[in-house]
């Protein structure tokens, strides 16, 4: 029964990786035990040192994409909506669509490709290096010098930039459709800015920081899992990009059945 | 959790864990005691280190026991980490971190286990350095430093913390006569106080024959310990006697 044993493995691994991910993730947090000294000063540099690459160097990009997504996309759902349905539904339709669906995604895309990738290339080519080990037996604990700060940086640059681009974004489209389709931009934006309520902020806030763990911990875990072959690497980044998305797409519809 | 500083290792009848299954091990029983310095030699590299890692609490015995520091070395997580404060480890064939730079990989375990600041911790590390002798730009990045300063940095990085036992793993590897002439100099100055324990010394041969206390030799067939370097060399054991000759050959 061939195909019998072909269907189980089709269930198991799956199930398996989530699994192995799901421990990885949890052992990983861990090692912030209350008792834990909060202020070590090698886990703090390491955790600045990655929210600059991860944060502050993906401004500028950040920056470029928010203002081209907003001239475009903003601008052509303004003008769909004003022909379709009047002004009136515009601020909730850019609230729902680009501020909760648009603005985490896209963020959450730009920090797959440029720090869900580099940081499993770095992190799987330090291990390959021993550079990892010849640490543990000084006694620094990989979790807690290598994974927690690469996962926290990334979640906080993904709250951070998500909510930088989707400002950048909404105030770039409005202001471009309200010079070409003559409408009081300060207007909607007041109006958009009345429709934010705690719960609409709260579910921002809480993707951003579920998309962030994921992306964060996916890297820690697919670079760590290259064990002895540089050609491991490669292969190891291209799971935890893949993989990354899989996991936003499926976080972002988990929040989108909540919504509804 | 502070050690005495009386420190020993004790193994009793101990087998390490390998992932080696070609190699036949042998229990190992040993007493290093305090400012002791045991140098494991024998015809297998991986099989000297399974031993050396076993010997050091690296890893725990497969079979019988270690102790070090009067501990026993099967620790969790948290006792294991606070134990390797007082253990410093030097390879010649590990790199350092190729992320930080030199100064900083020095620093490390200084600032990751002491309640520290900064700016005291960068001053030990560069007082450290200036110690050994390392004449670079300490923000050089690994890879753009040679071979002994490398070395010079990780040696930095064991003392760092300023350990009462020190691992060396190969410590003269890849380097030339004078390198290690040089390295010998700067691990006997600062293994006077400490425990040591060690693979490799046979590259270097007259730093065994100044500091060793305890030679072991160790082969898939038997271990055979000595305690000093003339009884190693007199053994009329031919494995002995074999590794010895080889030794001379590749010199």
């Amino acid at each position: 029964m061939n195909w019998l044993g072909w269907l189980g493995r089709l269930f198991i691994g799956p199930l398996d990786y989530v699994i192995d991910f799901t421990v990885f993730f949890l052992q990983a947090l861990a090692v912030w035990r209350p008792h834990r000294n909060i202020i070590n000063r090698a886990v703090y540099s390491a955790i600045l040192g990655q929210l600059i690459f991860t944060g502050v160097d993906a401004v500028a990009m950040i920056s470029f994409l928010a203002v081209v997504v907003g001239i475009g996309v903003t601008s052509q759902l303004i003008y769909i909506m004003q022909a379709i349905t009047g002004a009136g539904e515009i601020t909730e339709i850019l609230a729902r669509l680009l501020l909760s669906e648009l603005g985490p995604l896209i963020t959450a895309v730009i920090l797959i490709g440029r720090s869900c990738s580099a940081m499993a290339v770095d992190l799987g080519n330090t291990k390959v290096h021993g550079e990892i080990q010849s640490l543990e037996y000084l006694g620094i604990d990989v979790d807690d010098y290598f994974v927690v700060p690469r996962i926290l940086s990334m979640a906080i640059s993904q709250v951070v930039l998500a909510l930088y681009f989707s400002i950048i974004m909404l105030i770039c489209g409005v202001f471009f459709s309200a010079a070409i389709y003559h409408f009081s931009a300060t207007k909607s934006l007041t109006e958009l800015i009345n429709t934010m309520s705690f719960n609409v902020l709260g579910v921002f806030f809480l993707k951003n920081i579920c998309f962030g763990l994921v992306i964060g911990a996916q890297a820690c875990f697919h670079g760590l899992s290259v064990s002895i072959s540089p050609t491991q690497v490669p292969q190891e980044m291209q799971k935890a990009v893949v993989r990354s998305l899989l996991f936003v797409s499926l976080i972002d519809g988990y929040f989108i059945l909540l919504s509804l | 959790m502070k050690f005495d500083e009386s420190a020993i290792i004790v193994a009793t009848e101990a087998v390490p864990y390998s992932e080696n299954t070609d190699l036949v091990y042998q229990p190992f029983s040993c007493l290093i005691e305090s400012k002791g310095l045991l140098c494991l030699v024998g015809p297998h590299r991986s099989q000297l280190r399974d031993y050396l890692f076993m010997l050091t609490g690296i890893y725990p015995p497969r079979w019988g026991q270690v102790k070090m520091f009067g501990q026993d070395t099967r620790l969790d997580r948290e006792s294991w980490s606070k134990m390797r404060t007082q253990i410093g480890y030097l390879s010649g064939v590990a790199p350092l971190l190729s992320s930080q730079h030199g100064l900083m990989n020095v620093m490390l375990p200084a600032l990751y286990h002491q309640d520290k600041s900064f700016r005291e911790t960068a001053d030990r590390a560069r007082q450290l350095l200036n110690e050994l002798e390392c004449h670079f730009d300490f923000l050089s990045f690994p890879a753009s430093l040679n071979h002994f300063h490398r070395l010079q940095l990780g040696l930095a990085r064991a003392l760092m913390l300023d350990p009462a036992l020190l691992i060396f793993d190969v410590p003269f590897h890849d380097l030339g006569a004078n390198q290690r002439e040089t390295m010998a100099n700067l691990l006997g100055k600062y293994r006077q106080n400490r425990t040591v324990c060690m693979i490799g010394g046979l590259q270097y041969p007259r730093f065994l024959e100044q500091h060793a206390t305890q030679i072991s030799f160790i082969s898939e067939q038997k271990v055979i310990c000595f305690n000093s370097w003339s009884a190693f060399i007199d053994s009329e054991d031919e494995e002995v006697q074999g590794l010895i000759s080889g030794q001379k050959n590749v010199e």
